[in-house]
């Protein structure tokens, strides 16, 4: 071929390829805001404000608030338990374990980042959910088991990306503080993890949108009703988990249908204002 | 005299850095061994169903007998035929990250990284299922989960491509290279095993994606084996979920060998993906 069509050629290639990607983002959101459409039109400000969602009753109410309080919770209690324990094993694997072990438990963390969702949320049905008729609770898929499965979900991604924004601070601001007399705990908490904070808050917020958007481990583990949680033992259902399992048996064009579009459209802001905020930090830092 | 040495000893920095070590090295060891638990919990019950009828029957008999040839050979079709579609769109997607100084387009990659599967199912279900006709299909979970793992595909792409230092590409253009030229005959062979480790954590992704598949290309149960890019199929991630959703007792072996077996799919692919990338070390 000749050298300036080839060069034509592969400049096409590239030109279409990031076409694609652009179109999808907005494909996605035009789509999701026109078949959404008829629900807002129709059902109006009861979206947002009613917590009674019965989309197959006569008459049909589509109160979705509810869902969405649950989404904020689970994303809110989920990241509050993950990240904690993902900053102590962080500091560790920083700071204290030999090369070796840090490569090892690196490696687990991996392996368990891979671990299909439905794949946690069936061994937590199988073998932790009957402990909690054995203690008297009603309702043996809740709340508390939805968390539970939410941090082996995110605790590689959120250990993984405060690691790594550890790892990147100079070696000679930690040695600055040794040097003035710190032990090495108060310097890894203190000053590595003062220089490491835009990472870190980046890992929060991250971990938070994975959380968000998660569907299978909800649905299977948070017990499917459409009411705000009172305690951590009650059955509960985010937006995700209602477009997983009404979505197959809703009829295409109708309200209900449309009511999950919306639901989906919801769930896209909130995804999108967390990748924001992630790259706000980061830029920031950058300079 | 031994309480004043013991107070001194116990306010002493290092000792509490010791134990503040201790504190951190339990902690990160509790949870390795929970997750490795878990692991096992997923592998181990399920092994001993593992039969040459199992991986090659399909279910029977209300999921009471039976195997679960037709949801191994479906994720098997789906993974493969998004990975053709999102592989090629994605690497060079992530060539235009890096070698072209396009801010707008990172920021839209970086949206679509974070946007939840079940949305790309609801979009899926939307455009390709209905809009389009494609009906719940094979095509259209495959090109649903290539969306999907578009973005993944072509940010690690970036980050490879990004981390070639600078002199690689002023040596190349030195040499009257064009820009096309330097990027496909230089840069993309350099970091060809980076590429395949992509390929291969982006195949475990969508391997085990299950949202997206129930709205767009899973059944619960096909009667038949697919025929055609138009045929719904049946993959072991909805097949689990199916099984653990609406089956009880009757059917908690089968959803155990599933898992194993999907364990085992995942545990193959990221081993495959790790090994490429420790040999360029």
């Amino acid at each position: 071929m000749n050298r300036s069509t080839k060069d034509a050629l592969r400049k096409t290639l590239l030109i279409v390829s990031s076409l694609i990607a652009i179109s999808a983002v907005f494909g996605i959101y035009i789509y999701l805001i026109k078949e959404s459409y008829s629900a807002f039109q129709q059902v109006g400000a009861e979206l947002f404000v009613s917590d009674q969602w019965y989309p197959v009753w006569d008459p049909p109410e589509f109160g979705m608030r509810a869902m969405i309080i649950n989404s904020l919770i689970v994303t809110f209690l989920g990241a509050l338990i993950v990240v904690p324990f993902s900053y102590l094993i962080a500091i560790y694997l920083h700071g204290y374990a030999k090369p070796r072990e840090k490569e090892m438990i690196r490696r687990i963390f991996e392996y368990l980042a891979g671990v299909p969702s439905v794949v946690i949320a069936f061994v937590l049905l199988t073998f932790a959910s009957p402990l909690f008729a054995q203690v008297g609770i009603y309702s043996p898929q809740n709340l508390l088991l939805a968390l539970v499965g939410l941090f082996f979900l995110t605790i590689p991604i959120c250990t993984t990306l405060i690691l790594e924004s550890l790892d990147s601070v100079p070696k000679q601001v930690e040695e600055a503080s040794a040097a003035l007399g710190a032990i090495e705990f108060r310097t890894y908490t203190r000053v590595t993890s003062r220089a490491a904070l835009p990472g870190i808050m980046n890992a929060i917020v991250l971990t938070a949108n994975r959380i968000v958007g998660e569907t299978i481990v909800v649905l299977l583990l948070g017990g499917g009703a459409a009411m705000v949680p009172r305690k951590l033992t009650d059955p509960m259902k985010t937006l995700t988990a209602a477009i997983a399992s009404e979505m197959p048996e809703t009829a295409r064009g109708s309200l209900h249908y449309s009511a999950l579009f919306a639901s989906g459209l919801i769930l896209i802001v909130f995804s999108t204002l967390f990748e924001v905020v992630s790259i706000a930090i980061l830029r920031r830092n950058k300079r | 005299m031994n309480e004043v040495m013991r107070k001194t000893k116990k306010s002493n920095p290092v000792s509490k850095g010791r134990r503040s070590k201790v504190t951190l090295r339990v902690t990160t060891y509790i949870f390795a061994a929970l997750i490795l638990a878990l692991f096992l919990l997923a592998l181990i019950p399920g092994i001993r169903y593992w039969s040459l009828d199992f991986f090659t029957q399909a279910p029977s008999n209300g999921m009471k007998s039976g195997g679960i040839f037709p949801a191994i050979l479906g994720s098997i079709l789906l993974t493969l035929l998004s990975l053709a579609i999102a592989l090629p769109l994605g690497i060079l997607l992530g060539i235009v990250l890096s070698e072209y100084n396009l801010e707008y387009i990172r920021f839209v990659v970086t949206i679509l990284s974070g946007i939840p599967s079940v949305v790309y199912g609801l979009f899926g279900l939307g455009l390709f299922c209905i809009t389009l006709g494609m009906r719940t299909s094979i095509l259209a979970g495959a090109l649903t989960l290539a969306l999907m793992v578009l973005p993944v595909i072509s940010s690690s792409v970036y980050e490879t491509m990004h981390a070639i230092p600078r002199e690689l590409r002023e040596a190349a253009y030195a040499l009257g290279a064009r820009k096309s030229e330097v990027i496909f005959e230089m840069l993309v062979p350099s970091v060809r095993r980076s590429i395949l480790t992509v390929s291969f954590v982006a195949a475990g992704r969508a391997i085990g994606e299950t949202a997206p598949l129930i709205l767009t290309a899973a059944v619960f149960y096909a009667t038949n084996l697919p025929t055609s890019l138009f045929s719904p199929v049946m993959t072991l991630p909805t097949h689990l979920y199916f099984l653990s959703a609406s089956y009880g007792e009757s059917a908690r072996w089968m959803a155990q060998g599933t898992t194993s077996t999907l364990i085992l799919f995942v545990i193959v692919v990221y081993t495959i993906a790790f090994a490429f990338r420790r040999e360029k070390k």
